[in-house]
């Protein structure tokens, strides 16, 4: 609690989730410390531009509140699929000829005709 | 490839979950979780070893593609791997977002994670084996049955309507007396898995046999081998072997040099699953299931 607002609720952690949750990077570092800490468990080997650039974008996000921040990469994802590009994992998968992706392909299109069975999703 | 245990840990139960979501006791369904999830079901002849199961995400619809040249047919026990295999794509969330990602098989490949040396498919695997037969069901099955080892094994495919060999490296996993399971093509050695409990504090790490002329005279396998392979109930055939003799830096007469129960069958065409377990037989409720004799 601050002393110019005795009963502001704030933030303040026990330092050991802190520090937890700095390490895991669910909190931005705020003192040099914390800053080498979060640092010892980065595993990407990013340059400090790319790091500045990524900053920059970041606080630009953050001035413009219509902007989507897509932490997560699944919304990039779905944008990527929505060209009819098709992806496939494959079981015990050998050479596919021409032949074979054009019966997948034929049978892609036959299941998206398809009405979709119940789902609970 | 072997997973790393803290990553089979966490497939595992990935798979136990979506299990339970599915049904808390009994047989899972690998259709009715497909149903329930939305993705799509087709049946057709894609070619004989083409592939066996297709995960397909086109246009925002899942679906899985099955090949009935491969044998993949509607309830089939291959179909319900395959189609687990495919869930397990669907479930274990980096495989989802690659997928997502748009993902595509590089030039002649068939799936997006058929590059060598990439665990993907080794993950999808494990996560069908804990799916169809989730752990907890399998070890009060397994404890409930009292059987030898081989026994148990094709009690519970049957319990559970799995195939042979994913059934025994689930038993491998869970039935602390099996040390090693060995799959025979007629006169090789097709794959073995050595049980982690042996391999690590045993260290049974070499297993040895690798074609029919190692096989001593009246051993299991070797009987097994000579059965009919056009039958799928052939007889378990039973034998004894030592440790030294089916591994290699082990001394024989030495402390680690122990008795094994050796138990064999024949899987019809697919050859001979040959399961190698300690002697000591009620197991499971002491969970040790550790060497009791040497010699």
């Amino acid at each position: 609690m601050t002393k110019k607002y005795p009963h502001e609720d704030t933030d303040e952690l026990p330092p050991a989730l802190r520090k937890a949750l700095i390490e895991c990077g669910a909190v931005i570092p705020t003192t040099p410390k914390e800053v080498l800490l979060a640092e010892r468990q980065q595993k990407t080997k990013a340059s400090p531009d790319q790091v500045e650039a990524a900053f920059q974008k970041l606080e630009l996000a953050l001035d413009d509140p219509t902007d989507d921040l897509s932490f997560a990469k699944i919304n990039d994802a779905l944008l990527t699929m929505q060209n009819e590009d098709l992806a496939m994992a494959a079981r015990n998968g050998m050479e596919l000829d021409e032949e074979t992706r054009a019966k997948i392909e034929e049978s892609v299109q036959r299941a998206l005709r398809k009405p979709p069975p119940d789902s609970e999703l | 490839m072997k997973l790393q245990q803290s990553r089979e840990n966490e497939i595992l139960e990935i798979a136990e979950d979506v299990a339970n979501e599915d049904s808390l006791s009994g047989r899972v369904c690998s259709t009715r979780v497909c149903k329930k999830k939305g993705v799509k079901l087709v049946h057709d002849s894609y070619g004989d070893k083409k592939f066996d199961g297709m995960l397909v995400y086109r246009s925002g619809v899942w679906m899985i593609l099955c090949n009935t040249d491969n044998g993949n047919f509607p309830d089939s026990s291959r179909e319900r791997f395959t189609i687990s295999h495919e869930l397990g794509h669907y479930h274990i969330p980096e495989h989802r977002r690659l997928l997502l990602a748009g993902r595509k098989p590089h030039g002649s490949q068939a799936g997006a994670f058929d590059e060598e040396g990439r665990p993907e498919e080794l993950e999808a695997d494990i996560f069908a084996a804990n799916f169809l037969m989730p752990p907890v069901r399998f070890i009060l099955k397994l404890t409930a049955l009292k059987q030898k080892p081989l026994e148990g094994i094709l009690a519970l495919r049957k319990e559970f309507d799995t195939s042979l060999e994913s059934t025994a490296i689930q038993g491998l996993r869970h039935d602390p007396r099996v040390v090693v399971i060995a799959k025979w093509n007629d006169n090789l050695l097709g794959w073995h898995r050595i049980s982690d409990k042996f391999f690590r504090k045993t260290g049974y790490r070499q297993f040895l046999l690798k074609n029919r002329e190692q096989l001593p005279d009246e051993c299991a396998t070797l009987a097994a081998l000579s059965d009919n392979d056009g039958s799928f109930d052939s007889p378990v055939r039973n034998s004894v072997a030592t440790t030294a003799f089916c591994f290699g830096h082990v001394a024989a007469g030495g402390t680690r040099d122990i008795l094994l129960k050796e138990q064999a069958v024949r899987n019809g065409r697919f050859g001979v699953l040959a399961v190698y377990s300690v002697l000591n037989d009620p197991i499971i409720s002491n969970g040790q299931g550790m060497p009791s004799r040497r010699f």
